[in-house]
């Protein structure tokens, strides 16, 4: 069976959308509101209603906030009968709501800083690497070091946000313990454009892929390494795409990394005592396939009790986080948050991993305001506990 | 709709009812692409009001409102019926189904559980799964559809050929009547639950259902055969289906749909030319070897070719049909309740009819018990060509004729084959049917003009003519796609 994607344009994929509702099984969305509008079989029929059968080509703004309450997670497509690619089609739908100047204000000022800033914050791009300061000592090699083989492509929210600040610290002393030759771009990384694939501005990532993937190839490197997995997926999967040809490097999450050094026996993990459980990040597991990897590194360490959340893997629930939902309706986000922490709870877990930063905040925040005795963090500095002296 | 009902109902379900006519369009339609004109004068497709109760107490008390208000009432679950089942006809209430969910307590010893109407069958079997446990049959609908809504409907599909149809499963359901009252329905109350399948929402919404399930198969085997010509697949079909150790899932494909398949990504040359046939088989591993040797013997009966190699390909799709929509758009067919014995010949058929108006027709069914399948057979449309899709539906009528001469009636009523209700039910039983509803929904509030009676542009004398009319217009004017 073919898993190339069938996708040709909005009105195409409406109107061979059959409407049967299968997507509506596992979308957080529709399970969190409720309404058929809010399911991708409902907002699916009304955009063929209006840009396919020729109801007017406006989008209302029922219709509009219906279209930004999205993670992004790809629980429909991996469902849908017809195999539409129906992330495709909400990135369209997004680009449609641009063009009729009826974005939501986060969409609009998030690409606007994008263009001016490279990153998803105010701050400027130069200081990407001040999380480094959190480290005992900064490495040289770091920053943009000629020869390395291994770049470390940090990303936007792990780069700026203080509390993912850990996960980069984190990745970084397991290179250095396992004796990588790594370097990262420094304040030449630019972000990897997926916010803006999110956010419906096609044509803006343009800039984004080509000019990453030219300094990557300046700096001579062979393995480009990311600890967030939509820049993974990005890179991955859409820069070879806009590019037109194959990059010519490796692109691993950094989890496969850690697990090809585990296998090298260049690092060896301690005991630690712990009931861990997973969370599949939407980018890493179900929209890129990396399932097994993080499950390698937990089941490495002696002496942890793993257990899966009823719902993994492919069918694992999203955190909240994706798809720019935050900006546009942060109470959806918290909710759908909510589920998944109390799903992960009852597995009777003291921690939780994840492997991917903007999940870890969703999940840690919800598991504050639920009051619960479970510890959230990454797959990197929970390895990195098991690693260090 | 008065204030005053409104906010009656307003009061039992709060944010979970809604009268924004922004939320009350996406209710109007199901699968079906049906042109507004040709819909207009039979249905008043828009609820004034959608509830989405979360127990049979919220239902019963909006059903209460409806019958002393006298106003209609539709269920709609899943939505994912073609004939406008779950589509109301006389504007009214529209029941959502979709938050009566959840599993109740599992009885080991008898391998019963209780489980909310609007479930799905995909997550009920996935919580099940969990626990060691399966359901016994599901329709190739599972994501989408619910367990009240199958049960509403004929309730055959995978599972079927060896357990039986779901009704049979069924030790009893919970269900608000057209009075309101909440009642525990069983094989042995006054109103036994056996009325509720195929009752289309007509006769009571069903709140919860206590359903036989079975421990999880230890594995599963899947097998292909393939033949040159339909006679001899007829063969395999028929002595398979009377196998002691029945398959799980029995379906077939003619040579169109496996052409189509092929130019989709499934599938391999070879297979794309051929009649074939799915035997996929689930057990404890001395069943597993039964089913095994089951399908060899069939093979060699029949004078098929083994290839099994493409079967578990053919199993994983089995959730994924409407990709074939893909060279569509749109999809227009007939979907039969056909006697296995007259597959040959109803397929020799489609065949010869396939020859004279190069529909580029396809058929693929199931085989759900030892004598019938339900077989789809449907050509590629485009809903936006409004004349070429309306002669679609006049060609649907054709194949239709083509699968009754061979005893076939439509699988499922709705609203729109009203028309063929006679192909389904002899006098006597439909007349039994309307006592039935009678007798519980006197004032026929309970999903209004489906099942019973054809409206008047379907009624069979019209209905016959003016699709008959329409499908000779075709030889003036060819709609786009459809050649
Ligand atoms: C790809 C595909 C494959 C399919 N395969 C099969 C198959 O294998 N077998 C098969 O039988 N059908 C099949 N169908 C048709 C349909 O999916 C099934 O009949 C399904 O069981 C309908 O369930 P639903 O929850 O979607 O019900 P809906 O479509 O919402 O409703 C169907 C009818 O049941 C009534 N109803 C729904 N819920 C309740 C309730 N709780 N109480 C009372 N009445 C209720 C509605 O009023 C309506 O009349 C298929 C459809 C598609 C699109
Ligand atoms: S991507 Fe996820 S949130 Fe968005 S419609 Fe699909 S399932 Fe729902
Ligand atoms: S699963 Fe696919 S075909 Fe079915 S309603 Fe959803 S988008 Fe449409």
């Amino acid at each position: 069976m073919s898993t190339g994607s069938f996708y040709k344009t909005l009105a195409d994929e409406s109107l061979i959308c059959g409407r049967c509702g299968n997507c509506r099984r596992d979308c957080p969305i529709y399970q969190e509101l409720g309404w058929e509008s809010a399911s991708p079989r409902g907002k699916i029929s009304l955009a063929r209603e209006i840009f396919a059968r020729g109801q007017g080509e406006t989008v209302s703004p029922e219709f509009a906030e219906r279209i930004t309450q999205c993670t992004m997670c790809g629980a429909c497509t991996k469902n849908c009968a017809a195999r539409i690619d129906i992330q495709t089609f909400w990135q369209d739908l997004r680009g449609k709501m641009l063009e009729q100047n009826i974005a939501p204000k986060a969409y609009t000022a998030m690409i606007e800083n994008l263009k001016s800033k490279k990153n998803i914050t105010n701050f400027d791009n130069i200081t990407r690497l001040d999380w480094a300061e959190d480290m005992d000592e900064v490495p040289e090699n770091l920053a943009q070091e000629s020869g390395a083989e291994v770049a470390y492509f940090v990303g936007c929210v792990s780069s700026f946000f203080p509390r993912a600040a850990q996960i980069p610290v984190a990745v970084v002393q397991l290179l250095q313990k396992a004796e990588v030759n790594f370097t990262t771009m420094g304040g030449e990384e630019w972000c990897c454009g997926f916010p803006l694939l999110a956010a419906g501005a096609k044509a803006e990532i343009q800039q984004f892929a080509k000019h990453n993937v030219k300094k990557m190839q300046d700096m001579g490197i062979e393995i480009i390494v990311t600890s967030c997995p939509s820049c993974y997926h990005t890179w991955n999967h859409v820069y070879p795409e806009i590019i037109g040809e194959t990059l010519g490097f490796r692109v691993l999450h950094v989890s496969q990394y850690l697990v090809e050094l585990l296998e090298q026996g260049k690092l060896v993990p301690k005991e630690l005592t712990e009931t861990v459980t997973y969370h599949d990040p939407c980018d890493l597991g179900r929209n890129s396939g990396v399932y097994g990897a993080p499950r390698q590194i937990l089941q490495s360490i002696p002496g942890i009790d793993f257990v899966e959340i009823p719902t993994n893997s492919a069918d694992s629930v999203c955190c909240g986080g994706g798809g720019n939902l935050q900006g546009a309706d942060g109470a959806l986000a918290d909710a759908i948050a909510k589920k998944r922490i109390l799903e992960a709870a009852q597995t009777g877990a003291g921690i939780l991993v994840s492997a991917c930063q903007q999940c870890e905040q969703m999940l840690e925040k919800a598991a504050r305001a639920e009051k619960l005795p479970l510890q959230i963090m990454d797959v990197s500095e929970l390895l990195w506990l098991a690693v260090e002296d | 709709m008065s204030a005053k009902v409104w906010q009656e109902i307003k009061e039992i379900l709060g944010e979970r009812a809604t009268t924004d006519v922004f939320e009350r369009q996406f209710y109007q339609r199901d699968l079906a692409p049906v042109p507004e004109f040709l819909v207009d004068p039979m249905a008043k497709t828009l609820p004034d009001i959608i509830v989405r109760p979360c127990n049979a107490a919220e239902l019963s008390d909006v059903v209460k409102i409806a019958v002393k208000e006298k106003i209609p009432i539709t269920g709609r679950a899943g939505g994912s019926t073609v004939y406008f089942n779950s589509v109301c006809s006389q504007n009214g209430i529209l029941v959502d189904f979709n938050g009566l969910t959840g599993l109740g307590k599992i009885d080991r010893s008898t391998n019963r559980v209780r489980v909310g109407a609007g479930t799905t069958w995909a997550e009920l079997e996935r919580v099940l799964n969990r626990q060691g446990l399966a359901v016994c049959s599901y329709p190739s609908s599972a994501p989408s559809a619910t367990v009240g809504g199958w049960l509403a409907m004929m309730g055959y599909g995978l599972g079927s050929l060896k357990y039986g149809a779901l009704v049979e499963q069924v030790a009893a359901a919970q269900v608000v009547l057209p009075d309101g009252s909440i009642q525990e329905l069983t094989h042995s109350t006054p109103i036994p639950v056996s009325w509720l399948a195929g009752s289309e929402g007509t006769l009571g919404l069903i709140t919860e259902v206590e359903l036989q399930i079975r421990p999880i198969p230890e594995i599963q085997w899947h097998g292909m055969a393939v033949f040159q010509d339909a006679a001899a697949m007829q063969h395999f079909i028929e002595q398979a289906a009377a196998l002691e150790e029945k398959p799980f899932n029995l379906h077939f494909s003619d040579p169109g749909c496996n052409a189509l398949r092929y130019r989709l990504g499934m599938g391999s040359e070879p297979t794309s030319a051929v009649y074939t046939a799915a035997f996929d088989a689930d057990g404890t591993k001395d069943e597993i070897a039964e089913a095994a040797e089951g399908f060899s013997n069939c093979l060699s009966a029949a004078g098929g070719e083994d290839w099994s190699q493409e079967a578990a390909e053919e199993w994983e799709h089995r959730f994924f049909s409407l990709l074939l929509k893909r060279e569509g758009p749109s999809l227009l067919g007939a979907e039969l309740w056909l006697p296995i014995n007259k597959l040959a010949l109803y397929l020799r058929d489609i065949s010869s009819y396939e020859n004279k108006e190069k529909l580029g027709l396809k058929t693929y069914g199931h085989v759900v018990s030892s004598s019938h399948a339900m077989v789809m057979t449907m050509f590629n449309a485009d809903e936006r060509n409004t004349i070429g899709y309306l002669q679609g539906l006049a060609l649907v009528k054709k194949l239709h004729d083509i699968g009754a001469r061979y005893g076939a009636a439509p699988y499922g009523i709705g609203l729109w084959n009203t028309s063929y209700l006679q192909r389904n039910y002899t006098k006597t039983q439909l007349a039994e049917l309307k006592q039935r509803k009678k007798q519980l929904d006197p004032n026929d509030l309970m999903n209004p003009g489906k099942l019973y009676q054809a409206p008047l542009f379907l009624s069979p004398p019209f209905f016959s003519i003016g699709m008959d009319i329409l499908a000779a217009s075709r030889l003036f004017y060819r709609g786009r796609n459809l050649i």
